[in-house]
């Protein structure tokens, strides 16, 4: 028949371009993977396979394969679980009030006054500062003998703030929400231009009060945001390391050692290369976990216009 | 009929006084007054950027005018939050809630109001039916329709029996046919709820149709507030001759010709110099440019009061002939004067009549007396 085999021929024709056009697609996408596997597959992949082999604690001395008994050992040690705890309760610290903080200034800032440039400049300035300048900043602040904050916090004098076990965590969260609040405020800030006034005028006349007028048509628009800045502030304070360099170096009496830090430590303070890389290799994996946990769950509760 | 200038009182609904809305150095309303009854539904109409919004917005309390008083229902409501105010206004952009279902969007002012939760059900499903949404409570406005969106608008503006209505354009987003029908339903809804409107369009059309009275903005100052039959018949100025009307009134300018003719079918007595020949005028029209002492107006006339007509006054030539239906309307050319190319006069061909063909020299007659306006001020003369 050859009505089938015209149909074959078409066929063949058919799956011949669509092999073409997948051709194309990784040839198009192949400079953002070969990036990728050089600098975050690759580097993965040998700190697992590092993470099983135990660094001798001669520097000169070859490491010896321990296999996965490493891993089971440092995510059992109290140093490893006091560092993770420390980096939740940093997040908790500097998140929720981050965001909270973000959105206050962004509404603030999205009254329509004479002059409110100047303070959207303001707030969005610590985009422009570095983490480093931010610490040193605060350091001076902090400092027992003359810095402002001890003195307005009646901790003049003694140790200091960063040297306190109480408080040295605090401070440097503080830090942290302070460096972040530009990044947070712009976000916000774009966020709210992109509701429509109408909705508000709307709500107005339908008679709800102000903080009703945030609850349930300001926040709700909002959700989008807000949750791509707790994606992206949890992966950060897991991740923020400047700060605590400049400020503590993870003291005092490791108050401040956040999990970043103790990998930062293990590695290039006692050169111990295994346990590094088991620690980082186990962040990664909650990182993954948490960030798909959000996906899965709190974005259900995100409302996504169309 | 009454032009609306009765003095303001407490029997109105709305009323404003005076009102003032400037913006730096625009003024986007200035100094208007008027007067809506209780149970009208009256239609602000103008062209793009008169403030016909802004008039809305004053009302409503999203804003406060810079100058005058807002009353609702006799009492002074400048000041006053707009929760209190106790009108709702429909949007261009029918401002549903996105994130909430159709059910939430209309129970929303009742919520505000802290209405009983049996209370909130009944009232949104007894809307709901009666706007024939009730199969579309459980979605989010991004699953409706254009026409089923503007519906929900409306029912979350009638549910909470606001004392008025402010509508902003309710239909300028639906499409020809369905705007028609909508018009149609929203009168009747107003009729059965009695509860006051004002209609804001830029449509001269729907102006027309669903307006008991209209009221004709433009440049934020009110030109003209009336009947749709007496703002066609006879515009306060020569902005509401050119802007209501489907075509709009000719207005042309016109100088006063210094002794009595006669033409054709037309009397004896003094005449209109136009291009292309003359327009009769009345005795009154006479007696009011003698006191006045002018002897250049513009004149402005209906399609429907002009005519081809062999014996006819002005002489012009067929541009071309469009057909709207039934109805046929002429572009006639007058002769030019100067430099620039004559002056298109839209002619009704009354039925039956043979229509003139395109490059056809024909004469027309006037079979209405023209309105005159001020060349300066544009104001009606014989006002
Ligand atoms: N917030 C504002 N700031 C400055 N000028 C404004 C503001 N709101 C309105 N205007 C100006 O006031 C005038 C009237 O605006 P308004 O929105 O009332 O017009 P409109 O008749 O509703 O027009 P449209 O038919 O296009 O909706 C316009 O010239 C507009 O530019
Ligand atoms: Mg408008």
């Amino acid at each position: 028949m050859p009505d089938r085999r015209r149909r074959t021929v078409l066929g063949r024709r058919a799956s011949r371009r669509a092999l073409r056009e997948a051709a194309t697609g990784y040839l198009l996408v192949l400079p953002a993977l070969a990036t990728f596997a050089v600098f975050v597959f690759y580097p993965l992949g040998r700190a697992i396979w590092l993470g099983l082999y135990r660094t001798s604690v001669s520097p000169n001395l070859p490491s010896t394969y321990v296999g996965p008994s490493q891993y089971a050992s440092v995510v059992s040690s109290s140093a490893f679980l006091g560092s993770l705890w420390r980096t939740i309760l940093f997040a908790v610290f500097t998140m929720p009030a981050g965001i909270a903080l973000g959105i206050a200034l962004a509404m603030l800032a999205h009254q329509r006054l004479r002059g409110i440039q100047v303070f959207r400049t303001v707030f969005s300035s610590t985009v422009a500062t570095s983490t480093a300048v931010a610490s040193v900043i605060f350091f001076t602040l902090l400092d027992p003998q003359i810095g402002l904050l001890s003195y307005w916090l009646g901790k003049k004098g003694g140790a200091g703030i960063l040297s306190d076990p109480t408080f040295a965590l605090p401070a440097v969260s503080v830090v942290s929400i302070w460096q972040n609040i530009g990044f947070t405020f712009i976000l916000m800030s774009a966020a709210l231009q992109a509701i429509p006034d109408t909705l508000l005028d709307a709500a107005r006349l339908d008679g709800a009060s102000s903080w009703h007028r945030f609850r349930s048509v300001t926040l709700p628009l909002l959700s989008p945001t807000v949750f791509f800045a707790i994606v992206v502030g949890i992966i950060g304070s897991f991740q923020a390391f400047g700060q605590i360099d400049i400020l503590t170096q993870g003291g005092p009496n490791n108050h401040t050692m956040v999990l970043i830090y103790y990998i930062y430590q293990s590695a290039f303070v006692n050169n111990d290369y295994g346990l590094a890389a088991v620690a980082s290799v186990v962040l990664f994996a909650i990182l993954l976990v948490v960030t798909l946990v959000q996906f899965r769950f709190v974005e259900r509760r995100v409302f996504y216009a169309t | 009929m009454d032009g609306g200038d009765r003095p303001p009182g407490a029997a109105s609904a709305i009323s404003l006084e005076g009102i003032t809305k400037s913006y730096g150095e625009v003024a986007a309303v200035d100094d208007l007054s008027l007067q809506i009854d209780p149970g009208e539904l009256l239609v602000l109409v103008g062209p793009s950027g008169c403030g016909k919004s802004t008039v809305l917005r004053l009302i409503a309390g999203l804003d406060e005018p810079t100058a005058g008083t807002v009353r609702i229902a006799g009492e002074v409501v400048n000041g006053i939050d707009p929760k209190d105010r106790d009108v709702a206004m429909v949007f261009q952009s029918y401002a549903l809630y996105p994130h909430m279902t159709v059910a939430r969007n209309i129970e929303f002012p009742l919520r505000a109001r802290r209405v009983p939760k049996a209370e909130r059900e009944r009232s949104v499903a007894g809307v709901a039916r009666n706007l024939q949404i009730d199969h579309l409570l459980k979605r989010k406005p991004a699953a409706l329709s254009g026409g089923q969106r503007q519906r929900v608008a409306l029912a979350r503006a009638i549910v909470r029996r606001p004392r008025a209505f402010l509508m902003d354009e309710p239909l300028s987003n639906l499409d020809a046919q369905l705007r028609i029908e909508m018009r149609a339903a929203l009168v009747e809804l107003q009729a059965r709820l009695g509860t006051t409107v004002v209609y804001v369009t830029h449509d001269q059309v729907e102006a027309v149709t669903m307006g008991r009275r209209i009221a004709i903005l433009d440049s934020g100052r009110l030109q003209q507030v009336a009947t749709p039959a007496e703002v066609q018949a006879r515009p306060a100025n020569a902005f509401v001759a050119a802007f209501i009307g489907s075509p709009p009134m000719n207005v042309m300018p016109a100088t006063l010709e210094p002794g009595e003719v006669t033409t054709g079918t037309q009397n004896a007595g003094r005449h209109l110099a136009v291009a292309g020949g003359v327009l009769p005028l009345t005795g009154a029209q006479q007696a009011a440019l003698g006191a006045r002492d002018l002897t250049t107006v513009l004149a402005g006339i209906r399609a429907e009061d002009l005519q081809v007509d062999p014996e006819g006054s002005v002489r012009a030539t067929v541009s071309f002939v469009e057909s709207f239906g039934a109805e046929r309307i002429a572009a006639c050319r007058l002769p030019a004067t100067g430099a620039a190319d004559g002056q298109l006069v839209m002619v009704r061909i009354s039925a039956g009549a043979r229509a003139p063909r395109t490059g056809e020299a024909v004469t027309l007659g006037a079979h209405a007396p023209a309105s005159l306006f001020d060349p300066a001020s544009g104001a009606r003369l014989d006002a």
